[in-house]
C-alpha cells in the first residue's frame, strides 16, 4: 500500500480587530469553501485536521494530504469573511513534520504553541 | 523577494500606511504603487513614502538596490507607476510624451484594441494593465505578441476572483483561463497585483496563496508561478532604477558597474 505523506501548514488569521475565533468555525469555513470551489472529489482527498489552534493569537496548524496542499491554501485564500469580519488567511510555512512546524511557530511568533487536545475517542479509551 | 505589482495610492496617509503595513505582514518586501493622475503622482513623490532624492546604490544591481528605495515611514520599498487611461490613440501619444521623463513606470489601461496595440508597440510603455475580465477580453493575439516582442509586462489581478462568487466568479475564471491559454506564462511576462482593492484592502492576498492558486486552479507550474511574483516584478523595478539612476544610456548600452579610481590605478601599475 502506498503511504500517504502529510503536510503541516502553519497559518495565522489577520483581522482588523482582535477576535477569538472558534476552532470549529475555521474548519467549517475552510471545508465549505473546499466543497464549493473544488467539489467533493478533491475535498475527500484532503483529510483536513486542525492539530493546534491558539485562539488568542489566531495562529494554527492544519494537517493535510501532500498532494492537495495547494488546494487547501487556495480555499483558505478565497475566504473573505468569518462571522462577518474581513479576514486574511496568511500561510507562514508548510512542513513535513510537526516538530519543525512547532519550532518555526516558536521562532516566528515568539509564543508557545498550545498543547494538543485529546480527542473524545481517546478520552473514552483512557477512562 | 516577493513583490506586489499593484497597490492603489490613497490620499490619506494613515490609510495608505495601513495598507502598506498589511502588505508587509502578508509577506511582500516591495510594491509598485498605482497612481492614476498627475495630482496623485505629485502627492506620492512629495510624501515620506518615496525618497525625495535619488538614493545611493551599490553596483551591480541586485535585490539590495530595490531595498535601498525604502524610507523610514514604509516597511517595504515603493516604486511609483502611472496608469494612463486614454480615450484616443492621439491622447495616448501626448500623455506618453509628458510622462516619459518622470520618475515612474508607465502602464496603459484601456478597452480599446487600437490603443492597446499602440501601447504594446511603444517602447515607453512598461506595463499593459488588464485587471478586469473586460480588459482581458479585449486582448488579441496580435497585441499579446507585440507586448512580448517589446518586453511589455501584462498586469493581471486576482481580487475579482476573491471578491465575487458563484456564476460571476466562474465567468471571471473562464476569461482568465482563456487569457492564460493565449499568452502562456512560460513565454509572456506576467505581473500579479491587487489592483482593485480601493474599497477593501482586506481583499489583498499573500504571495504563497497566490502561487498555490495559480498552481491548483490555473495549472501553472510552481516555478513559473513563483517567477510571476518574484523575478518579473524585480526585472521591471530594476528597469525603473536604471532609468532613475541614469545607468541606461541607449538600448543595449548601460552602466553595469563602476570601477573605483584606486582600483584603476592598481590596474595601470
Amino acid at each position: 500500500m502506498k503511504y500517504i505523506k502529510q503536510r503541516y501548514i502553519l497559518f495565522e488569521i489577520l483581522t482588523p480587530e482582535k477576535k477569538n475565533f472558534d476552532k470549529e468555525l475555521i474548519i467549517k469555513a475552510i471545508g465549505k469553501k473546499m466543497i464549493k470551489f473544488f467539489g467533493e472529489y478533491i475535498t475527500f482527498k484532503v483529510g483536513l485536521w486542525m492539530i493546534r489552534w491558539d485562539p488568542s493569537n489566531q495562529i494554527g496548524i492544519i494537517r493535510v494530504d501532500n498532494i492537495s496542499k495547494y488546494h487547501l491554501i487556495t480555499a483558505m485564500m478565497l475566504i473573505k469573511e468569518l462571522n462577518s469580519t474581513p479576514v486574511i488567511f496568511h500561510t507562514r510555512i508548510t512542513s513535513g513534520t510537526i516538530k519543525k512546524t512547532l519550532k518555526i511557530w516558536r521562532q516566528t511568533f515568539s509564543t508557545l504553541p498550545p498543547k494538543r487536545e485529546i480527542s473524545e475517542l481517546n478520552k473514552r479509551k483512557n477512562k | 523577494m516577493f513583490i506586489n505589482s499593484c497597490i492603489p495610492w490613497q490620499n490619506e496617509p494613515s490609510k495608505f500606511q495601513k495598507n502598506i503595513s498589511l502588505c508587509y505582514q502578508i509577506g511582500y518586501q516591495a510594491a509598485i504603487i498605482d497612481l492614476k493622475s498627475k495630482d496623485e503622482y505629485q502627492n506620492f513623490i512629495k510624501s515620506d513614502f518615496f525618497p525625495n532624492n535619488v538614493p545611493k546604490i551599490k553596483l551591480p544591481l541586485s535585490i539590495e538596490t530595490i531595498l535601498s528605495y525604502r524610507t523610514k515611514k514604509s516597511p517595504i520599498s515603493l516604486i511609483p507607476r502611472v496608469t494612463l487611461n486614454p480615450e484616443t490613440p492621439k491622447s495616448l501619444k501626448k500623455e506618453l510624451s509628458i510622462w516619459k521623463e518622470r520618475r515612474c513606470l508607465i502602464a496603459v489601461k484601456s478597452l480599446n484594441k487600437e490603443i492597446l496595440e499602440i501601447a504594446a508597440r511603444d517602447g515607453r510603455v512598461d506595463i499593459l494593465s488588464i485587471p478586469t475580465s473586460d480588459s482581458q477580453k479585449s486582448l488579441t493575439k496580435g497585441i499579446i505578441s507585440l507586448a512580448r516582442q517589446n518586453e511589455c509586462f501584462l498586469d493581471i489581478s486576482l481580487t475579482p476572483v476573491i471578491e465575487f462568487e458563484h456564476y460571476k466568479r466562474t465567468k471571471i475564471l473562464r476569461v482568465l483561463y482563456r487569457l492564460l491559454l493565449k499568452a502562456k506564462p512560460s513565454a509572456h511576462k506576467y505581473l500579479i497585483g491587487s489592483g482593485s482593492i480601493n474599497n477593501n484592502p482586506w481583499l489583498m492576498r499573500g504571495p504563497k496563496e497566490t502561487i498555490s492558486f495559480l498552481y491548483s486552479v490555473c495549472n501553472i507550474p510552481e516555478f513559473q508561478a513563483k517567477r510571476i511574483l518574484t523575478k518579473n516584478p524585480e526585472e521591471i523595478i530594476l528597469k525603473f532604477i536604471k532609468r532613475d539612476q541614469k545607468l541606461f544610456i541607449e538600448s543595449g548600452v548601460e552602466i553595469v558597474d563602476i570601477i573605483e579610481e584606486r582600483a584603476e590605478g592598481g590596474l595601470k601599475k
